[in-house]
């Protein structure tokens, strides 16, 4: 589903942040990226993006058979890519269910699938809602405008059961979580999961916590701008008792 | 650009004067008796608007939007104690388009607890475009509370950033913030017939 080959990219003043990641992830897959701060974490899923602030500088992203290098935000989106953001905005004035039934209508748009009905998007939103354990009220406001921290992440977790792309980078969706949170999250996660066979999800997570609820089949460290180690769950265990710069 | 509230007044109040200004050029006087309110919502309308809040617990407020060449003065007269002004002012431009507004407050003698806020907030689509806002604060009594702020900017890249991200063509999401900055004038409007007509003429 994602090939990443040797992935370089840059700051547009040419700082390099990336510098040669290799990722490989398939249909149905959990996978989880750990590491240092400044390793280039954030990168990696801004740069799949397609963020305007950097610069692939050398690699390929490939992503269902095609290279997604130079594609438009939105068209990465619209074929399946969704990023969870660290710190998702506020923006004042667009309603949160607005903002969703806009999406919505944008991907189907794009995919050439006809107009998703009233009736089906409520009862789809709802059902989301309820899941994620949130309050009507949440439907009443702007997009996460006066949102706790919390709030926000919940938030993303149902952007991404409404959209159902194929893809989810969630960066940092677990931190700032209290304990139920975390756990209504990852359960918003596993739930989009095993939705369908062809979904998979890349967390980006400095803690073990969240990959006991959302299991990764693997986990790999990012370390100055490359993948220097991967392995099964266990070895987010291990980090966590021994850190970054711990034994093999 | 957060809420902007207005501590409007509960009790007494009469009924509410409300005015919409659409695309013309205003010149008008208006005197406010005791608890009396006036909301006067505008777009692209060019005015020049005296008010006098002549009697205790009058409230004076003005929503506008401008999304062309405009200059507006707006002078508010607090000749009697708890009285109230807010001023609401937001601008779209966009080619050499020029928004110019002038807020004149006086707060007279004896006039104390009058409140008054003065908000302008520009959006500026293009490097010719120009907003200039000038407030006016002309204090006589000790007992006030009178704020004013301006702001100027182009859409944030990040929020355009994050709309695409979630599908939203880069044209798309453009318009998406701009009718949600402009809609942020009208939303605690009193009259919701006034705001229907005035949004009409904005988003068809």
């Amino acid at each position: 589903m994602l090939q990443i080959t040797n992935l370089h990219a840059s700051l547009l003043d040419g700082t390099e942040i990336l510098k040669g990641v290799d990722l490989s992830v398939n249909a149905g897959e959990i996978h989880a990226i750990m590491g240092p701060n400044g390793a280039g974490k954030s990168t990696l899923s801004k740069v799949i993006a397609g963020h305007p602030n950097y610069k692939i500088t050398d690699g390929s992203i490939i992503f269902s058979g095609r290279d997604i290098k130079d594609f438009q935000i939105d068209e990465r989106a619209n074929l399946g890519i969704f990023i969870g953001f660290q710190y998702p905005l506020e923006i004042t004035g667009v309603g949160n269910v607005e903002f969703l039934r806009a999406a919505l209508d944008a991907k189907h748009k794009f995919l050439n699938l006809p107009k998703m009905s009233g009736d089906e998007f409520s009862a789809k939103l709802s059902a989301a809602m309820s899941l994620l354990e949130m309050d009507a009220r949440y439907a009443e406001r702007g997009l996460n405008e006066g949102f706790s921290g919390g709030e926000k992440k919940r938030n993303e977790i149902l952007q991404l059961l409404m959209l159902e792309p194929s893809l989810a980078f969630l960066d940092e969706t677990d931190s700032g979580l209290d304990i139920d949170a975390l756990r209504i999250v990852a359960n918003g996660i596993n739930h989009f999961v095993s939705g369908a066979i062809n979904r998979s999800v890349v967390l980006i997570t400095h803690y073990q916590r969240l990959l006991d609820y959302a299991k990764p089949q693997f986990v790999h460290i990012l370390q100055n701008g490359k993948i220097t180690r991967s392995g099964d769950a266990g070895l987010a265990v291990e980090l966590e008792k021994n850190g970054y710069e711990g034994g093999e | 650009m957060r809420d902007l509230p207005l501590n409007s007044k509960k009790t007494d109040t009469k009924a509410v004067n409300n005015i919409l200004l659409l695309s013309q050029n205003t010149a008008e006087k208006f005197t406010l008796g005791a608890n009396d309110r006036l909301c006067i919502l505008s777009l692209n309308s060019q005015n020049e608007i005296e008010v006098e809040l002549k009697g205790e617990g009058a409230v004076f407020e003005y929503r506008s939007l401008a999304t062309q060449t405009i200059s507006q003065k707006i002078h508010i007269f607090h000749n009697a104690p708890n009285t109230e002004s807010f001023l609401f002012a937001r601008h779209i431009l966009s080619g050499d388009s020029r928004a110019n507004f002038n807020g004149i407050i006086e707060a007279g003698k004896n006039c104390p607890n009058v409140k008054s806020r003065q908000i302008v907030n520009s959006l500026l689509l293009s490097p010719n475009a120009r907003a200039i806002s000038k407030p006016e604060l002309k204090i006589y009594c000790d007992a006030v509370e009178c704020y004013h702020g301006a702001t100027c900017g182009n859409l944030s890249e990040d929020d355009l950033f994050y709309l695409q991200s979630r599908g939203m063509t880069l044209e798309n999401a453009k318009k998406i913030l701009q009718n949600a900055f402009a809609k942020e004038v009208a939303r605690e409007h009193p009259s919701e017939e006034q705001k229907e007509k005035w949004k009409k003429i904005l988003f068809v």
